[in-house]
């Protein structure tokens, strides 16, 4: 088994956290993951009131996504917030499809990750996982998940106690750091992107499979690093 | 006073019977029940080999330690949650340096409805007493020794070790679901006590016992007409004797029992 995870492709173990830095109404789409940058209407608004942030104060907003039918559907269409303040997004179905938040603006997606963004991943399985980012500015890292001590209640207590603390990896112009982690089944790492040019949090694995199949005409070019396609 | 008679004792007799019990050819049969608290679709197929043959006047054949092989194939519906606690990823604060603390929602995990095949395999002994029947269907005289009764299985010291082994399966089936690493221990703990060796004899004697209960051994079989000399030309044809009954019968004959046959015929 492994967790094949992708900041790209939202599911019920992932968050994706955007950082709004100046005032205005800010619309934005949610929609499968691969298609949602395509959408034309942006249904629903994040309004950002207030004057510049406060250096650490900054407050969150949780939008809930429900899978309805074919669509995807946040708890509230409009969310008000203060500028500098995060929003979250977390899909609680676990039988939803993978989602993504697409804003009319550049910076404001979760397929490319930029400044005061994030994405959160809990790890359900064991074992060692490659990530990079499927755009190519080659920013990459690894996350090593180990199986808890589940043979004593004192290891059932440590596992559990782990699980509540997260772990933070920073992404600066395609540098991690730190670029490797060691957590435990059901532990949380939260990637906060510092700066960049639109980022993926990708399980390499994901890249692999998403790599040119003789024979098939349409597939996903990278754009950008060693082997981006002009 | 019967024209022909033939008779065959206990040794014989069980070769003959070790003839016929493996002309009989394995049995199969399929469906759907519940095993323990499982849902589950089958396969079950059987073999039959002879035991010990003991003739007892004035009509049983009794076969001691008729073994059945049999060998299953089933697939278990197992709803996760049966077993295992409720459980969550819980809700993770995170300060980042110059910005905050960000915090990500608890996360509760439902565990799947997951399908598990398992095979698995043993023998089971069963002591049966054959009735006689001779009838005559389509101008065929039979014989046949036909199980009486339902009989109890005995089933073998390997019936532990396969409810064991379901337990393993199930836990190797579902190691690919989340979060499940821990528990896999316990889950094949709790299936393994769930079915139960009574659960699993419980389950599958309704389902091997028709392999044996009503099993009809054909033992003697002759057209009513029987050909006694054949034809050597168009004016000498064949000579036919009808066989007008026959009787089949255990008998004591000192020093030992026999199962005998009998035929009144006609020209």
């Amino acid at each position: 088994m492994s967790d094949h995870f992708d900041s790209r492709a939202l599911r019920q173990t992932d968050c994706y956290g955007q950082r709004f830095m100046k005032p205005g109404t800010y619309a934005y789409a949610i929609g499968h993951a691969g298609t949602a940058a395509l959408a034309q209407d942006h249904p629903y608004v994040v309004v950002v009131e207030g004057d510049s942030p406060k250096r650490g104060e900054m407050a969150q907003t949780l939008v809930t996504v429900h899978a309805e039918g074919k669509a995807f559907v946040p708890d509230a269409p409009k969310v008000t917030v203060n500028a500098g303040d995060m929003v979250m997004w977390h899909c609680p179905d676990p039988h939803a499809r993978p989602f993504a938040v697409s804003g009319e603006k550049d910076f404001f997606s979760s397929d490319r990750l930029v400044n005061e963004s994030g994405y959160s991943h809990a790890f359900t399985c064991t074992g060692t996982y490659e990530w990079a980012d499927a755009h190519g500015s080659g920013a990459k890292g690894v996350v090593r998940v180990s199986t808890p001590d589940s043979s004593s209640d004192k290891g059932i207590r440590s596992w559990q106690s782990q699980q509540r603390q997260g772990v933070l990896v920073m992404v600066t112009d395609g540098q991690a750091e730190p670029a490797e982690v060691d957590v435990v089944l059901g532990q949380t790492v939260f990637f906060a992107i510092v700066a960049g040019p639109g980022i993926s949090i990708t399980d390499t694995a994901v890249i692999e499979a998403e790599r040119p199949v003789p024979g098939i005409a349409f597939y996903r070019k990278p754009t950008r690093g060693k082997d981006a396609v002009a | 006073m019967s024209e022909i008679i033939a008779a065959i004792d206990e040794g014989a007799a069980n070769d003959f019977l070790d003839t016929v019990v493996a002309g009989l050819g394995p049995q199969s049969t399929s469906g759907s029940s519940s095993l323990g608290p499982f849902a589950v679709s089958y396969s079950v197929s059987g073999t039959l080999s002879n035991g010990t043959v003991d003739l007892i006047p004035p009509g049983t054949i009794r076969i001691a330690d008729l073994r059945l092989d049999w060998s299953a194939s089933a697939t278990l519906s197992l709803d996760l949650g049966d077993f295992l606690p409720e459980i969550h990823i819980p809700q993770v604060c995170i300060d980042i340096p110059c910005v905050g603390t960000v915090c990500t929602p608890r996360i509760d995990i439902t565990w799947p409805t997951v399908s598990v095949p398992v095979s698995f395999g043993d023998f089971v002994r069963a002591t049966v007493d054959l009735g006689l029947s001779v009838t005559l269907v389509g101008g065929v005289w039979k014989v046949e020794g036909i199980v009486q009764g339902v009989p109890s299985l005995a089933f073998g010291p390997g019936t532990a070790a396969i409810v064991a082994g379901i337990g393993l399966a199930v836990a190797a089936a579902v190691a690919w679901v989340p979060l499940i690493g821990p528990f896999l221990a316990g889950l094949a703990i709790a299936v393994t006590a769930a079915i139960g060796i009574a659960g699993l004899t419980g389950w599958l004697g309704p389902i091997i016992t028709p392999f044996i209960s009503g099993t009809r051994f054909p033992v003697y079989e002759q057209p009513e007409w029987f050909e006694v000399l054949p034809a050597t030309s168009a004016i000498d044809p064949a000579v036919s004797v009808h066989i007008d009954a026959v009787g089949a019968e255990v008998q004591h004959n000192a020093p030992e029992d026999e199962l005998v046959l009998s035929a009144d015929i006609s020209a």
